[in-house]
């Protein structure tokens, strides 16, 4: 999106798509702080925010939280995620440009590549003994 | 015409409506749930083609809401998703009838071609069962032979309205016309041809389980209802529904039947939810029903809303031209099905067939061939092995129409034998006096013949000859 600010000077923003792949980006490079600004709409769109911005304070929350409460945490956050996969794909399908489209697409891509990486970073404590040992 | 009806159950919302608006824009009718209970109610209500089951819900498990699918017979096919699976419930889920297991986050390439795949599946599941119904019944499914100008014309007529998207056909005819292989036809050419045919004869079935078999019931509906059960209406969504003898439909069924026609919805008996569904019906008369609406026996709504397309079968007596192809075709079908060599019809039995007027119409004609086929050792099929009251039209009168000739009631046999309907007096009679008098009559049509009254009674000649003795009938002629 970009528009004229009222001192005049021209300010480039990006997308809310591209603001929520660069974001999961980061989250998939361990960065649980960022949230995303989108969430604010009262739409589909606003949702998705909403849903990514649970997600990365969920990581960042459960992720100190002692291992025997995290199974179901991660259940959750793995739903958010898959819920942010769909939505991406089916909002790609009706996008109305390639940008859109491409933009869907690569967050698709980007939570696909998170999702694996869940038990990782909220192990379970059975998962947390077998690492000890 | 929706491609299915998808039932989308997931607690996480984003899942639930990105696969509800994928599924819609494709084509299906999609409702969603947010848990165990919203869906058994809507699978209650609508009865979804597919079911996308998360395996964890709020309220209970996915695994327990398939169980009870089973157990109460619902026949949804489900696919299974998590995000967490598991080898316990796959295996679980599996036993229980499940179509597949997709885990998340989903490949919506890959659920797309599993819920066809289901679909598929679950229409040919429905297919084999009307098709397995139709075996049972011994349902001919032969084409329509009939060169004459009025089935040229019926035919022609018959493919244009399947072709229409006319929901409601009207076919009338006499007994023994086919109306029942013309609605076969007519779903046959029409686009509702991959999904089911189902049929039900109004008079063959008490007016008390009508209602049930045709609409379907509730759980606990009445004493007998320990399992909701689907009505027929439901059965064919997407397809056909035969309704043969519509005129014998009750008043109160009558009703309930035209608002399925007007606004395609119903309730089970026991119901509270309307149901809707997509289905041509097809029904069928061999009364007047516009003398019925005349007399108050047919309501005058329903009359007006079933002949919208309505056509009329032409009695046999009336396309004499087309006896000897049937005949030609009948031949065919019992050589095949009895293993036999018939080779046709001997110049008198040709005669004897078209000088018949033939009451019964097709089914008449059919039975008959049937009868002589078996009987015929000959390759040519001679009068001999035919009806009596087609060789000699004066001799045994013929059950057509009200079934009442003079004083005597007939009854057809499935084998094309006549029954007399005879009534016991107050006072009684004797089982013996009554075969006495059998055996006499058939004896004295016979001339005497012992292996023509035996025919005539459907017995062996030896067991003639025992009763002849039995009842010392030496000389009977």
């Amino acid at each position: 999106m970009q528009g004229w600010c009222a001192n005049g000077f021209l300010v480039f923003s990006v997308e809310w798509y591209e603001e929520l792949c660069e974001k999961l980006a980061a989250i998939g490079q361990g960065n649980w702080q960022v949230r995303v600004e989108f969430a604010v709409r009262d739409d589909l769109v606003g949702e998705l925010g909403r849903t990514f911005n649970a997600l990365a304070e969920g990581l960042e929350r459960f992720s100190q939280n002692p291992a025997a409460e995290r199974s179901s945490a991660r259940h959750a956050l793995k739903n958010a995620l898959a819920g942010l996969a769909a939505s991406a794909y089916v909002l790609a399908e009706r996008a109305t440009t390639p940008a859109e489209r491409q933009g869907l697409q690569a967050v698709v891509e980007e939570a696909r590549r998170i999702a694996p990486r869940l038990p990782e970073w909220l192990p379970t404590e059975e998962e947390s003994g077998a690492n000890h040992h | 015409m929706a491609r299915g009806k998808i039932l989308v159950v997931d607690d996480e919302n984003l899942v639930r409506r990105s696969l509800g608006e994928y599924f819609r824009v494709q084509g299906y009718r999609v409702s969603e749930a947010e848990d165990a209970a919203g869906a058994w109610v809507s699978i209650q209500a609508e009865s979804p083609d597919v079911v996308l089951l998360d395996v964890r819900l709020p309220d209970r498990s996915g695994i327990e809401l398939l169980e009870q699918m089973k157990k109460e017979g619902a026949n949804s096919a489900v696919i299974m998703i998590t995000v967490d699976p598991r080898l316990d419930d796959i295996k679980r889920a599996l036993a229980l009838g499940a179509h597949d297991f997709i885990s998340k986050p989903l490949d919506f390439d890959e659920l797309s071609v599993t819920v066809k795949n289901a679909l598929e599946a679950q229409r040919l599941r429905r297919q084999v069962d009307s098709l397995r119904d139709e075996v049972v019944k011994e349902l001919g499914v032969e084409e329509v032979v009939g060169p004459s100008k009025p089935m040229r014309e019926l035919m022609e007529f018959v493919r244009k309205v399947a072709a229409s998207g006319a929901e409601t056909i009207l076919i009338q005819g006499e007994s023994g016309t086919g109306k029942d292989l013309i609605a076969k036809v007519i779903h046959a050419h029409s686009e509702r041809s991959q999904q089911p045919f189902v049929a039900i004869n109004c008079a063959a079935i008490p007016e008390t389980l009508i209602e049930a078999e045709l609409f379907g019931h509730e759980k606990g509906a009445f004493t007998d209802a320990k399992a909701m059960k689907k009505g027929l209406l439901e059965v064919a969504d997407g397809g056909t529904v035969f309704l043969d003898e519509i005129g014998e439909l009750s008043p109160f069924l009558q009703v309930k039947l035209l608002r399925v026609l007007e606004d395609h919805s119903f309730r089970r008996v026991g119901g509270l939810r309307d149901l809707h569904v997509d289905v041509r019906v097809i029904a069928a008369s061999n009364r007047d029903l516009e003398r019925d609406v005349r007399d108050g026996r047919f309501r005058e709504d329903l009359f007006y809303r079933l002949s919208v397309i309505s056509m009329t079968l032409p009695p046999l007596r009336e396309r004499k031209e087309d006896i000897l192809p049937l005949v030609e075709h009948f031949i065919a079908h019992y050589n095949y099905k009895f293993r036999k060599q018939v080779q046709g019809l001997s110049k008198e039995t040709e005669q004897v067939l078209l000088d018949y007027d033939w009451p019964g119409n097709v089914r008449e004609l059919k039975n008959a061939i049937e009868r002589a086929m078996i009987l015929e050792e000959e390759p040519l099929i001679r009068p001999l092995y035919l009806p009596i009251r087609v060789t000699s039209p004066g001799s045994a009168p013929h059950p057509s129409g009200s079934g009442r000739v003079g004083e005597t009631q007939w009854e057809e046999l499935p084998d094309g034998r006549w029954l007399p309907r005879l009534k016991i007096p107050p006072s009684g009679t004797s089982l013996e006096a009554v075969e006495q008098a059998l055996v006499e009559e058939a004896l004295r049509q016979a001339h005497g013949n012992q292996t023509q009254a035996a025919r005539l009674l459907n017995i062996s000649r030896d067991a003639l000859r025992y009763k002849m003795k039995k009842y010392n009938l030496g000389d009977v002629k």
